[in-house]
């Protein structure tokens, strides 16, 4: 078994893309992150007076003989740093037809970014959270990982209204937490339950897809369903349209600003750009912070 | 060209099929739900609404549906199809009885009038009328003449010819004697509404009888004294046959005489056990209201009547009868009148009297008058309804008018009609099945399960 064939095109674009954590991780496992231990790793970084108690094997000798002080040689460790998806499969990502194109681009960023961490030697695990169940994939290193990623993508359905949150259950604390999803769910609960992994030394990044046609509804649509939700329907004249659109920009802010303001990484993603290039930025942004 | 019979049906398939089409402009329409998982952030508003913008919807639908309402209406309201007639058609109606003077005049009056005709029907008539094969109307008949049957069977013969003719014409060349002439003369002629020709030709004097070939002045009647007697000496005058009055049995002279012509009227006489007078009784001569007289009379028994009956008591017995005898005629009259007394020589029994005097069968020696005959020959008017004047056929005697045929509702053109509304229909649901199907489950925007009813 091997990955499907349609990711080949985002596999290649981010080889050799790497995507740091935002901070120093916590893993004791040596990795591509920085971490936050200091330890005998060769690459020096600081120098610091010896204190009692400090291990005398890391005396700079030399140093001592040429200043006669006492300094310990500090170094950087890495570890890794385990990489959690969350990834939204309720029926509002299954738009617009025919192509779904919100949830290839939701498959496309959690294959390319599985792909950077897994690279990296990050442990990666998913959970795909649709209506009729959610399908788990156990964190592991190894390169198959993708394989059964994208297996376990491939075999959902976009349907149904199922929460995102208690998902967050089963995600380490520590981890990495990447949640995919258009935030048209329990989007407050979401937050809430990832709002103290910042402080725990978690990462929460928060890709927000959204759909062309829900920025701007086509002129042909008269009457609006929601497809998780048959009793909304919604009338689209002119008037309508004026107003949905000032609307959904307001919520789109208040998210956005909500995320941030509880430590997290938002960034809105336009289901109808190229799942690679957004990759990239997500990749980069975190470099250039890191 | 199609005549409806029943045209409010028609109209109001026109007004139904305008409320079709309206309600196509003006429906509510529930537009066509899309699938927007974002449809929370617009706001809730009445979903249906009268389309603004006044277009038809589902034209082809709209055109079945006016197109049933049309057939239906238009079967219900009876069509008719009027065939096309062309030419002239003309009934010739030729009087053949005792009182024509001349047939070559009769026969000259009728090839006449052949020109300009595109078809002619040939009727003869004396006491019964016939259909004649050609031109050939034979010899006149020694009977008395009845025009109502002749016009009975020109007028068939008419509309008959109405449905093929654009014109048909009537004529009746005939002396219109009066004992031709009767109540259903007038009944048969109004059958034809249109113009009848009248064409009068000499007529024969009245005779005694059929045969005609005596024609004595001479009287016999009983003596002045004798009240029969003295009666028909007052009733009887020189514009009358030849009669003889016998208050005995007639002899075999008086039969000869009859034979020969003549009329006879025996009167018996009342007997010793006669039933005597009544204290009143009427009397009144067939086919003539004018006769009657009402008087101390009572009726003969015993007296055998056969033949034909010429005089009635006031409760329809038989009075008097006549019996045709060759060229003549033997009436009896089984009335016992009062030896004494002036009752018999009252006008209204002197009346009678006269009525036994005439000629044998009713002749009449009276011919109908030009100005009867003129009103006789108008147009019967039409009632102004087109239904019931839709198979009066109009006939142009110096007008050229239009005929129209006697046409009823045609059954065939009705089926055609209800069997293309049958399809009609059955192609109106046939288009109104995929609007359903596709609502449900073919629209690529919602799913099957979403969609309301």
């Amino acid at each position: 078994m091997s990955i499907p064939r349609e990711y080949g095109p985002i596999l290649d674009a981010v080889r050799g893309l790497t995507w740091p954590a935002r901070r120093r991780v916590s893993g004791v496992h040596t990795g591509a992150h920085l971490s936050r231990l200091r330890g005998r790793a060769p690459e020096l970084s600081e120098y610091r007076l010896y204190r009692q108690g400090d291990d005398p094997r890391q005396l700079d000798w030399k140093l001592l003989a040429r200043s006669d002080r006492a300094f310990i040689r500090l170094s950087d460790d890495r570890a890794v740093h385990p990489t959690w998806f969350v990834v939204d499969a309720s029926a509002s990502m299954a738009f617009p037809l025919p192509g779904h194109t919100k949830w290839r681009m939701a498959c496309g960023l959690a294959i390319g970014l599985a792909a950077v961490a897994q690279r990296a030697g990050d442990p990666v695990g998913a959970a795909i959270v649709a209506g009729a169940g959610t399908a788990r994939v156990r964190a592991r290193t190894r390169a198959d990982v993708l394989v059964e990623l994208g297996s376990a993508l491939g075999g959902v359905v976009p349907s149904g209204a199922a929460a995102l949150a208690p998902a967050l259950l089963h995600v380490p604390e520590r981890a990495r937490l990447v949640i995919i999803s258009d935030l048209l769910g329990d989007e407050p609960a979401l937050r809430r339950a990832a709002a103290g992994r910042g402080s725990t030394g978690g990462d929460v990044h928060v890709l927000h897809v959204v759909s062309r046609d829900e920025l701007d509804p086509p002129p042909s649509l008269a009457l609006a369903l929601d497809p998780e939700d048959a009793s909304i329907e919604r009338p689209f004249d002119a008037g309508a349209r004026a107003v949905y659109r000032e609307r959904f920009a307001e919520w789109r802010d208040e998210v956005a600003r909500g995320w941030r303001l509880a430590g997290a990484t938002y960034r809105q993603v336009q289901a109808e750009h190229d799942p690679a290039l957004e990759v990239r930025a997500v990749a980069m942004s975190a470099a250039g912070r890191g | 060209m199609p005549v409806f019979l029943a045209p409010g049906y028609l109209v109001a398939a026109v007004l139904a099929s305008a409320v079709v089409t309206a309600l196509h402009l003006l429906a509510w329409r529930r537009p066509e739900p899309t699938l927007l998982p974002t449809a929370r952030f617009a706001p809730s508003s009445a979903v249906r609404a009268v389309s603004r913008a006044l277009r038809l919807s589902d034209v082809s639908l709209l055109v079945v549906r006016v197109l049933a309402l049309l057939l239906a209406g238009a079967a219900l309201a009876r069509p008719t199809v009027t065939p096309r007639r062309s030419g002239v058609a003309r009934v010739l109606l030729l009087d053949a009885s005792r009182r024509v003077g001349s047939m070559d005049a009769v026969r000259d009056s009728a090839r006449a009038r052949l020109a300009g005709a595109d078809a002619v029907v040939w009727v003869r008539v004396d006491s019964v009328a016939r259909l004649l094969p050609d031109s050939a109307a034979g010899d006149r008949a020694d009977v008395r003449g009845s025009l109502s049957a002749g016009l009975v069977a020109a007028v068939q013969a008419a509309h008959r010819l109405a449905g093929t003719f654009a014109r048909v014409e009537v004529v009746v060349i005939s002396p219109f004697a009066a004992e031709s002439w009767d109540a259903a003369t007038d009944a048969a002629r109004r059958a034809w509404p249109g113009d009848v020709e009248a064409v009068r030709v000499g007529a024969r004097a009245a005779t005694a009888g059929a045969g005609g070939r005596t024609t004595r002045v001479a009287r016999e009647l009983p003596p002045v004294d004798d009240p029969i007697g003295a009666v028909f000496s007052l009733a009887v005058d020189s514009t009358l046959p030849a009669i003889r009055v016998r208050r005995e049995a007639p002899s075999a002279a008086d039969s000869a005489w009859a034979r020969d012509g003549g009329v006879v009227v025996w009167w018996p006489r009342a007997g010793a056990g006669d039933a005597g007078h009544t204290s009143s009784a009427s009397l009144a001569m067939l086919g003539d209201g004018a006769r009657s007289a009402v008087g101390h009379f009572a009726a003969l028994p015993g007296v055998a009547l056969s033949g034909r009956a010429i005089l009635r008591w006031g409760d329809g017995a038989i009075a008097a009868a006549e019996e045709s005898l060759g060229g003549g005629c033997l009436r009896v009259v089984a009335v016992a009148v009062p030896d004494a007394g002036d009752e018999v020589l009252r006008p209204g029994f002197v009346r009678l009297a006269r009525g036994l005097a005439m000629p044998c069968g009713g002749g009449s020696a009276e011919l109908v008058d030009d100005e009867t005959l003129a009103s006789w020959a108008v147009p019967v008017r039409t009632t102004g309804d087109a239904a019931a004047d839709a198979g009066v056929a109009t006939v142009a005697g110096t007008r050229a008018d239009e005929t129209s045929v006697p046409a009823g509702p045609s059954a065939t053109l009705e089926r055609w009609l209800l069997a293309a509304v049958a399809l009609a229909l059955l192609i109106e649901w046939w288009l109104r099945r995929p609007r359903a199907t596709s609502a449900a489950g073919n629209d690529a925007s919602v799913p099957a399960s979403r969609v309301a009813a």
